[in-house]
């Protein structure tokens, strides 16, 4: 990963599923217009032309560790090219919810190794900050099955680590918070709790992006 | 049903041998080389023969292809999404095909393997480490053959003199690459250049050259006698009787 001399930054959120950041994001994405910024808000696994195909993929339930990596990479890559850069060559704030650190935190954790996630991404630019939220499992599960079921691939239940969904879930993303944590480490991310109110959150944010955006007035 | 796993390894280089009781031939080849000819004629010879053979085409995952195609059409597709979808393909064609068959003791014929996304990737300008890496999951075959053409004798096969424009396909004539306005033209460069590519990697790793000019019956005689040999090698270090 190198650092990029694009007009625009890229910020970037990661975090496991109900740790908020989605909701951050949003927040921060106002805030941004409101001061005049360009942005553009881009979401993990969305892409129009290869997310299908993991959709469908993964209600045969037949993907395995590798092909579910390499296809996630695959729909990475297509936004990476086709969104991510032509935007920051425009000038854009990019706001990035989940980067390259959620395919290799999740991927390491089904027991991919980590070299060769790191070499599958090694095209992708370092972020100019990103933010980590952090969460525990099991505050995590009981917020994301409020809104709705939790979704086979997310609880790990391609993993065979527990029968039960909820305690499924607890052991995968416990792995998956483990990749996050040394990376978190690696690469400096700015780490947030989770488990905060809304308010407080966003002005922590806001307090680190600051200094980013004032160079660019 | 749940998909097999990929057995893990503690190096991170290119598996020499497979620990399956099957073996693993992988036939190469640029367009039109002849690779599905041989290797479907290797298929029946196996079969007379009683042995256990599964014949591994490049295009088994329907879902990949179907999305690789689209875009193809659209030419929105970039080399390192190119890269990672092929892969994508491989490994569902890897774990769920060719792993399974090795598994049970059968001889696997993979037609086109990891060496043509190599060099569709390298000639799109992708780093040849970094592909590389990206396919170091899979096993290295026992042998593989490279059905060699002449760009010249390439040229001959199609007709390439007196071929219409219209019946040269997009992207055999790399047209993604932006070399020549016309397919027609665009494909001498493109195809010149792949198999300079394919020459490089059979060197390098050691391929088994197949002149893919001499008839078919000969290059099938060729590759049936050097894989009976692999068999029989194969079964020796494992001590049966042959």
């Amino acid at each position: 990963m190198t650092g990029h001399s694009f007009p625009g930054r890229l910020i970037v959120v990661e975090g496991i599923d109900g740790s908020g950041k989605s909701t951050q994001i949003e927040l921060l994405e106002n805030y941004l217009r409101i001061k005049g910024f360009g942005v553009l808000r881009n979401a993990w696994n969305s892409s129009q032309e290869i997310s299908p195909i993991i959709k469908k993929a993964k209600k045969k339930q037949l993907l395995t560790p590798y092909g579910f990596s390499l296809l996630h990479a695959a729909d990475f890559s297509y936004r990476y090219t086709h969104e991510i850069i032509p935007a920051l060559s425009s000038g854009k704030i990019v706001l990035s919810d989940r980067y390259v650190y959620t395919a290799i935190a999740r991927d390491a954790a089904r027991g991919i190794p980590r070299e060769w996630l790191v070499n599958n991404f090694r095209f992708a630019i370092r972020p100019d900050l990103t933010f980590f939220f952090r969460v525990d499992p099991a505050t995590a599960y009981d917020r994301i099955t409020q809104v709705r079921d939790i979704k086979y691939y997310e609880a790990g239940l391609d993993m065979e680590l527990s029968m039960n969904p909820r305690e499924s879930y607890i052991l995968f993303q416990s792995r998956v918070l483990e990749g996050y944590e040394s990376l978190a480490r690696e690469h400096g991310f700015s780490v947030l709790d989770g488990s905060r109110p809304v308010e407080e959150t966003q002005k922590i944010i806001r307090r680190v992006v600051n200094p980013l955006i004032q160079s660019l007035l | 049903m749940q998909g097999r796993r990929i057995v893990r390894r503690e190096s991170g280089g290119v598996e020499k041998t497979s620990q399956y009781p099957g073996t693993l031939i992988a036939i190469e080849g640029t367009d039109g080389s002849g690779k599905t000819t041989q290797s479907e004629l290797l298929k029946l010879f196996f079969e007379s023969r009683g042995q256990g053979v599964v014949l591994s085409p490049c295009n088994t995952a329907e879902l990949i292809r179907g999305a690789i195609s689209k875009l193809k059409e659209r030419n929105t597709l970039d080399p390192v999404t190119f890269c990672f979808l092929y892969a994508a393909d491989f490994v569902d064609r890897f774990e769920h095909v060719i792993i399974p068959a090795l598994a049970s003791g059968k001889v696997v014929i993979a037609e086109q393997y990891v060496y043509t996304v190599f060099a569709r990737a390298m000639i799109r300008g992708i780093d040849r480490e970094w592909i590389r890496k990206m396919f170091d999951f899979a096993l290295t075959p026992a042998r593989t053959f490279y059905l060699d053409v002449r760009f010249e004798d390439l040229l001959n096969r199609i007709q390439w003199k007196s071929r219409d424009e219209r019946y040269f396909d997009y992207y055999e004539a790399g047209m993604d690459l932006n070399l020549a306005n016309r397919k027609k033209d665009s494909f001498v460069i493109y195809q010149k250049r792949l198999i300079e590519i394919y020459r490089e990697m059979a060197a390098e790793n050691h391929f088994e050259v197949v002149d893919a000019m001499k008839p078919i019956q000969v290059q099938q005689q060729e590759l049936r006698q050097a894989i009976a040999q692999i068999l029989r090698n194969r079964n020796r270090r494992k001590g049966k009787v042959v």
